[in-house]
């Protein structure tokens, strides 16, 4: 046992002063020990709330959770713990700190430890409890951050669309969906007229701005449901649930329409651009999404060649 | 009359630590067994004590008295085992055994169990 | 070069920890009013590049597992690892007094960490005491979730490369749940521990 070899402080003094929460419980659940942290940030000070049941001092404990807390302690005889992460706090208490980050209560540690009686047996439980709502708060932050990562690697930047590789998780669950429910599901392909033109003779900022635009206007003049891509360069990719192929030509059609009317601008300069699209609705033949996704890159490849800034759904007009 | 005397423990250790309480003047031939198909195989050749641990790799104790009560095999039993649950005191008192001697082994008590039950 | 335990050194090991579990089952079981099934422990020298290979052989594991960790120090360094069954821990919940009362469903998490440190405090007094070492250990917390063993014993993640691992296996009858805990106690804490053994060993 540490003790000092000269006559040191006064150990009494130190638990009720240190700065943790410290509470002792004897058999019968009565608090014997009750030190100013608990005084301080209960409201309660020490002679109101000594002998008396900890259960009944304090209503608001998860009651059934620490008995069986104590229980385990009194019969094993050895530490028990509770984490923050796993419940919040045991005691309700306010915090201090100045940001709440939507913390409304200290956040808590405890440990709960067996101490021996004159008899030698364990006679009581120390409860000692830790402040941790500072490190809940940066683990809170930590997350939130975290996860702002994951959504960005699904994302491509500069549009802030889905990238490929996600556009391409979406379409098979939307796929998925369809071969268990039925039910219609369509995609369009997208891609812009003479973009590398643009880029060379109107330089690669105006380029990104015509991205951008094409981007504000598909999430403008689609449904949160549907899902857009960026494929890369001037490729975009649209997946419509629950839409057929009329729906889906409709849709592109409005599309282009917003192109037309409200070009991109850059550098205060109206950028005008157009758009050719492939369309295609996903049958029961299909084995999986590539198919549905060939047909509409074969239906976009017609529209490039019939002249650009126009429309084709695959299968019509003897496409294939 | 020699007693005829098994002692059951995978663990070498532990049929060491029930060897050394064995009351040093007895007049007794002691076999040893590793498993439970050793012990049986030994209480088979006939035997007047078994001391049977409880956590065995192939048979568990439990097992082994079950098979002695199949095959009517009756030899007074003191389980020794780590395993101290009361539940598996119960148990082990409800398959025939005679005692239940708690590791590790303290030397009086399984003396004084002994004498208990006649063996002394 | 870490040199294995001597047979006899084994053995004894073994045995001590067999006393160990018998002590931690008998705490489970008198908290929980239920049977704890016992196997026989495991104990081997591992390296870290081969420790969840040794693991998977051994344990009858899923192939999954959710992990909780805690470390002991003070006498002998090492860390406690308790591994479970995902989703197991709703087959106990009631037993621990966590049912979903005051704060809703309780948390795996709680349920996991909860059987975890009564089962690791219980052995590791167990072996304290027949050892004669003491232990301290920090509080238990989740370290890992659902996760293949190969990536819960990473050797990339692991701060040793030699460990004496010790395997105990609990299992709940009544109850559908099974716990492996594992015992790792890394190279400087061998020779303590093999100085402990010895000292028993001289007293046969």
């Amino acid at each position: 046992m540490a003790q000092a070899v000269e006559p040191g402080p006064d150990f009494s003094a130190l638990v009720e002063n240190i700065n943790v929460g410290i509470v002792v419980v004897n058999r019968d659940h009565e608090i014997v020990c009750w030190n100013r942290f608990m005084a301080a940030h209960s409201g309660q000070p020490a002679d109101e709330v000594v002998g008396a049941n900890i259960f009944t001092a304090f209503p608001e404990l998860p009651e059934r959770w620490l008995r069986q807390k104590l229980r385990s302690v009194f019969l094993l005889g050895h530490q028990a713990f509770s984490s923050w992460e796993q419940r919040p706090y045991l005691f309700k208490f306010p915090h201090n700190r100045p940001i709440t980050g939507g913390v409304d209560a200290m956040r808590q540690d405890c440990t709960f430890f067996p101490l021996a009686d004159a008899s030698g047996e364990t006679g009581y439980v120390c409860i000692t409890i830790f402040d941790m709502t500072d490190a809940s708060i940066y683990q809170e932050r930590l997350q939130r951050t975290t996860q702002e990562l994951e959504e960005l690697s699904a994302r491509d930047r500069l549009t802030w669309l889905y990238n490929r590789g996600q556009f391409e998780t979406e379409l098979l669950a939307a796929f998925r969906h369809r071969e268990r429910h039925g039910g219609h599901l369509s995609v369009i392909l997208l891609d812009i007229d003479h973009f590398k033109t643009i880029n060379d003779h109107q330089g690669h900022d105006t380029g990104d701005a015509v991205l951008r635009h094409l981007a504000a206007c598909i999430r403008n003049r689609f449904r949160v449901s549907d899902v857009a891509g960026r494929f890369g360069g001037e490729e975009f990719a649209l997946c419509l649930p629950e839409t057929d192929a009329e729906g889906a030509r409709l849709a592109a059609q409005r599309l282009r329409q917003e192109i037309h009317d409200e070009p991109a601008v850059h550098n205060g300069m109206a950028v005008s651009f157009t758009v050719s699209m492939g369309v295609s609705e996903a049958d029961s033949g299909m084995p999986d999404p590539e198919a549905l996704m060939k047909e509409a890159d074969l239906a976009l490849y017609q529209a490039k060649e019939a002249g650009r800034d126009r429309i084709v759904v695959y299968g019509e007009n003897g496409a294939s | 009359m020699t007693l005829s005397v098994i002692v059951a423990d995978d663990s070498t250790l532990g049929r060491k630590q029930v060897l050394r309480a064995l009351p040093a003047d007895w007049d007794a031939e002691v076999r040893q067994a590793k498993n439970g198909e050793e012990t049986l195989a030994a209480l088979r050749e006939g035997a007047d004590l078994l001391f049977l641990d409880l956590t065995m790799p192939d048979h568990t104790g439990f097992d082994v008295l079950q098979m002695m009560g199949d095959e009517g095999i009756a030899c007074p039993t003191f389980v020794v085992s780590a395993d101290v649950q009361p539940r598996a005191m119960e148990r082990a008192k409800e398959l025939g055994a005679v005692s239940f001697i708690e590791k590790p082994v303290n030397v009086e008590t399984l003396q004084a169990r002994l004498a208990e039950h006649g063996f002394r | 070069m870490v040199e294995p335990l001597s047979e006899d050194q084994a053995d004894a090991l073994q045995e001590v920890t067999n006393i160990a579990m018998g002590r931690a089952a008998r705490s489970l079981s008198t908290l929980l009013d239920t049977f704890v099934t016992l196997a026989v422990p495991r104990v081997q020298l591992v390296d870290a590049a081969n420790a969840a290979e040794a693991v998977q052989e051994t344990a009858n594991l899923p192939d999954t597992v959710t992990a909780v960790r805690q470390a002991f120090f003070h006498g002998l360094r090492g860390e406690a690892l308790t591994l479970f069954a995902p989703g197991g821990g709703h087959n106990v919940a009631d037993l621990l007094g966590l049912d979903a009362d005051e704060l809703g469903d309780p948390p795996e998490d709680e349920i996991l960490i909860e059987t975890s440190n009564i089962l690791v405090g219980a052995i590791l007094s167990g072996l304290g005491e027949q050892l004669e070492t003491q232990f301290s250990y920090t509080p238990p917390s989740i370290f890992a979730t659902n996760t293949p063993m190969d990536r819960v014993l990473n050797p990339d993640d692991l701060e040793w490369t030699t460990a004496l691992l010790v395997e105990v296996t609990f299992t709940l009858e009544s109850r559908n749940f099974t716990c492996h805990v594992l015992v790792l106690l890394a190279e400087n804490s061998i020779a303590v521990i093999r100085q402990a053994l010895d000292r028993l060993l001289e007293e046969f």
